[in-house]
């Protein structure tokens, strides 16, 4: 109730300009931040937003990556498997 | 009260991937995919230049060989050979039998027409056929075997087979049964090599190909009399030419393809009525022989008929291949040759009128401007340009430097400076974006220039940047970016880059409306603009581009200025060039993707978003995409195709960018000697930016994290007076 009262009274000292350290104004004392620190406190948001095409679970790094094996690989052996069956034919017995 | 957001620092991904083992394997199977990709597309194209291979004529003649090698038996012995024992046998034709043996076909003009002749006359014959020929003519094979034909094997491509290895003959002999056996359903025993002519006429290089044809299981069937239709003598000689004396039997050589056979066809139709008159018979090689030798065609087997069915499906890929790369090639030069047209009709004009007396934005712009200049790590090169910053011809000019928690004491640097009106703000880190938000919340005035920390301006430049903003619709302005530290090749190449970029590109995309990029090195914004694109943004690498597209989104004009020009610092090595360019392109393709809505938008969004997807959109993304077949299809043709024609086209697409290079330096004042290392640009630099581009498409596709890499700084840049 007290502090209210002196609210209602305007007796608070308020700091103007740049004021740090420890005032004393009447029977009122207390820590006073300078003014430009107290005005680029970092606001953090909760999410950073996410990056384009960013794929944070990485399910489609992995259906890639095992769709290219699949692919790399039987075309591989498909290449091989055909050259060499150009390569041993002869004429049919 | 000024509020900022930093990014928080996430730290390394944690995947699968960041266990050693796992990763050396998938390197390994990655290697694996590129190497199989590489090797489909490398025999594809070798598939088609085999295929596609000009053969000589069997009547090209042949120099002089020893014939040591040949055995008596075969030199005086009959046209067909069996070579497959220790002991050659050789066969003659019995008397009054005439077996007309083709070569070359099946032709799609002229073997129907001999066909034709031959069932009207009741005759049979023997087609020696190339693989190449049967792939493209299938129903021509089926129709010689089903009206009671022989079909045998001339090879695949007609080489000649006794100057090529082993294995080669090998797959020719393999490669047309297989063919064959696809086509007709059977097999066949029948050979004839290319270049071929009598008994006698055989030497010992053709010998070994020949043993070869007989170890695999072939009769080789040589000729008597040689009808000399490829000399075009006319019917009456070529029927002449093989008529048997004394009621002979024979094998006569004559052609359906090669060239023009209507000599041949006529000739045919004189000589078999005139023959079967005087007794003699028209029969196919196993006809003539039967009981002596093996039935020369059978069924063939699934293993034969499957080669052809692999074979001939590998053809039709490769054909469809190479014709997909010249469709690709054609889009690329057509959107090449538009592109420069359009460039340099729409930039010389852009300049003319830009630099014209009746130029002008509006009145002089004397407004004060905050300039802000990201830095993180930037102690070798902002001393020079926050310098030249400050010192800037333009009323009430105010430098911003946000230090992005930089470790070398890049904010101490500027603070040595001691200029008035320079302020350095240090933000915990958070990256460029955050950086600029940070300078412009800080900014006391409503004309904010972002310029990077390695680049020096010249006196007047922000002066002449904030010109145009005399005209209330724009809201971002374009400086000209040049490169300060020119020394080496790849200093050069990144010089002429920039200088066709800014002069060319820029001023298109400026008359059209819709310049993709103010870059970060010098651009100035209104901060009304700034706030209603929603200020820089963190989900791309492009803040710059993103920036850009935003602010025109948003209707305000962005137009680019040319005299009003800063020198950066380009990458000097090749790693930090290809971590520049990866970031950029990666970015760029963010930035576009984010607004790929526009496109579809009403107003000034939908308009730009149109105008990006006709013009930023092709020639940026897809050019750059279709720029390697240029170099494929150069060094396929070199090799393999028509080698002048080849290098004509590699050497036009030189041609049109020297052109527009010239044109860009002469609209930028800048001295042509540069552009002499334009050819060695074409064979290293082009194939690295898609190199780059490619890797960026597959991290976009594959959903990676690409994180910001630091440059590597010099401090070399200065102006340079052109």
């Amino acid at each position: 109730m007290a502090r209210k009262r002196r609210a209602q009274g305007q007796t608070t000292p308020r700091a103007v300009g740049r004021v740090a350290g420890r005032v004393r104004v009447g029977r009122v004392s207390g820590r006073v931040p300078p003014i430009d620190r107290a005005s680029t406190e970092v606001a953090h948001f909760d999410e950073a937003p996410r990056p384009v095409f960013h794929d944070p679970a990485g399910g489609r790094r992995r259906r890639l990556r095992i769709a290219a094996y699949v692919v790399g690989l039987a075309l591989l052996v498909l290449l091989l498997a055909f050259w060499f069956s150009q390569l041993s034919g002869g004429v049919p017995q | 009260m000024s509020l900022y957001h930093g990014a928080r620092d996430t730290g390394p991904e944690m995947t699968t991937g960041s266990i050693p083992a796992l990763r050396r394997r998938r390197s390994i199977l990655r290697g694996v995919v590129v190497f199989a990709l590489l090797l489909l597309l490398v025999n594809m194209l070798l598939v088609e230049a085999y295929l596609r291979f000009d053969f000589a004529p069997d009547s090209i003649p042949q120099e002089e060989q020893s014939t040591d090698a040949v055995p008596t038996a075969v030199q005086h012995g009959g046209p067909v050979l069996d070579l497959s024992g220790a002991e050659p046998l050789t066969y003659r034709i019995p008397a009054r039998t005439i077996v007309i043996t083709f070569d070359d076909g099946p032709d799609r003009r002229w073997t129907p027409q001999v066909l034709d002749v031959l069932r009207r006359h009741g005759a049979h014959a023997t087609f020696f056929v190339l693989g190449t020929q049967v792939l493209r003519n299938p129903g021509l094979s089926r129709r010689i075997v089903a009206e009671g034909n022989d079909i045998g094997v001339h090879t695949f491509t007609h080489p000649r087979m006794g100057a090529v290895p082993s294995w080669l003959r090998r797959l020719e002999y393999a490669a047309t049964q297989g063919a064959i056996a696809y086509r007709t359903g059977r097999s066949t025993t029948l050979y004839r090599p290319p270049y071929s002519s009598t008994p006698d006429a055989l030497d010992d290089s053709d010998m070994a190909a020949l043993r070869q044809a007989g170890l695999q299981g072939y009769l080789t069937v040589l000729n008597d009399l040689d009808s000399q239709d490829w000399q075009r003598p006319g019917a009456e000689a070529i029927a002449r030419h093989a008529t048997p004396a004394n009621g002979a039997g024979a094998v006569v050589l004559m052609h359906d393809a090669g060239g023009d056979r209507s000599q041949t066809v006529a000739a045919l139709d004189l000589l078999i009525p005139r023959l079967q008159q005087r007794g003699y018979r028209f029969l196919t090689v196993s006809e003539a022989l039967a009981g002596r030798i093996p039935p020369a065609g059978r069924p063939a087997g699934f293993l034969a008929q499957s080669r052809g069915w692999a074979l001939v499906w590998m053809v039709l890929i490769a054909d469809l291949t190479l014709r997909a790369l010249w469709v690709l090639l054609f889009a690329a030069g057509a959107l090449v040759l538009a592109r420069t047209v359009l460039l340099i009709v729409v930039a010389v004009r852009h300049a003319r009128q830009r630099r014209g007396p009746p130029w002008s934005w509006g009145p002089p712009v004397t407004e004060p401007v905050s300039i802000i200049v990201p830095a993180f790590n930037e102690a070798a090169t902002i001393g020079p340009a926050v310098r030249s910053l400050a010192s800037s011809a333009h009323p009430g000019v105010e430098v911003v430097v946000v230090d992005d928690n930089s470790t070398d004491g890049t904010g101490d640097v500027v603070r040595r400076l001691a200029l008035d009106n320079v302020r350095v703000i240090r933000q915990p880190s958070g990256g460029k974006a955050t950086a600029l938000n940070t300078g412009v919340a800080f900014a006391r005035h409503d004309l904010i220039v972002m310029v990077d920390a390695d680049t020096v301006v010249e006196p007047d430049a922000i002066h002449r940047l904030v010109r145009p903003f005399a005209d209330p619709q724009v809201g971002g302005v374009s400086g000209n970016v040049k490169v300060g530290n020119r020394r080496g090749l790849l200093g050069t190449w990144q010089h002429i880059e920039y200088v066709v970029g800014f002069n060319l590109d820029r001023r298109l995309y400026d008359t059209f409306g819709c310049i993709p990029t103010i870059p970060g090195a010098l651009g100035a914004f209104r901060r009304r603009a700034l706030t209603d694109a929603g200020g820089l943004r963190l989900d791309t690498l492009a803040e710059d581009t993103d920036l850009t597209i935003a602010v025109q989104r948003a209707g305000w004009r962005v137009v680019f200025v040319d005299d009003a020009r800063a020198w950066t610092e380009a990458p000097t090595g090749m790693r930090q060039l290809w971590r520049q360019r990866y970031r950029w392109s990666f970015g760029t393709m963010q930035a576009l993707w984010k607004h790929r809505r526009a496109v579809t938008d009403g107003g000034p969004s939908g308009r730009f978003g149109r105008r990006t997807l006709l013009l930023v959109v092709p020639f940026t993304v897809f050019l750059p995409l279709l720029a390697p077949l240029f170099d494929i299809m150069a060094v396929y043709g070199l090799f393999f195709l028509d080698s002048k024609a080849a290098a004509l086209g590699w050497l036009s697409m030189l041609v049109v960018q020297t052109v527009t290079a010239a044109v860009a330096f002469r609209l930028d004042h800048e001295p042509l000697r540069p552009l002499w290392t334009l050819p060695l640009q074409q064979v290293f630099y082009r194939q690295l930016m898609y190199l780059v581009l490619l890797h960026s498409a597959l991290t976009a596709v594959a959903g990676r994290r690409l994180q910001w890499q630091k440059m590597r700084r010099t401090g070399e840049v200065r102006i340079l007076r052109g």
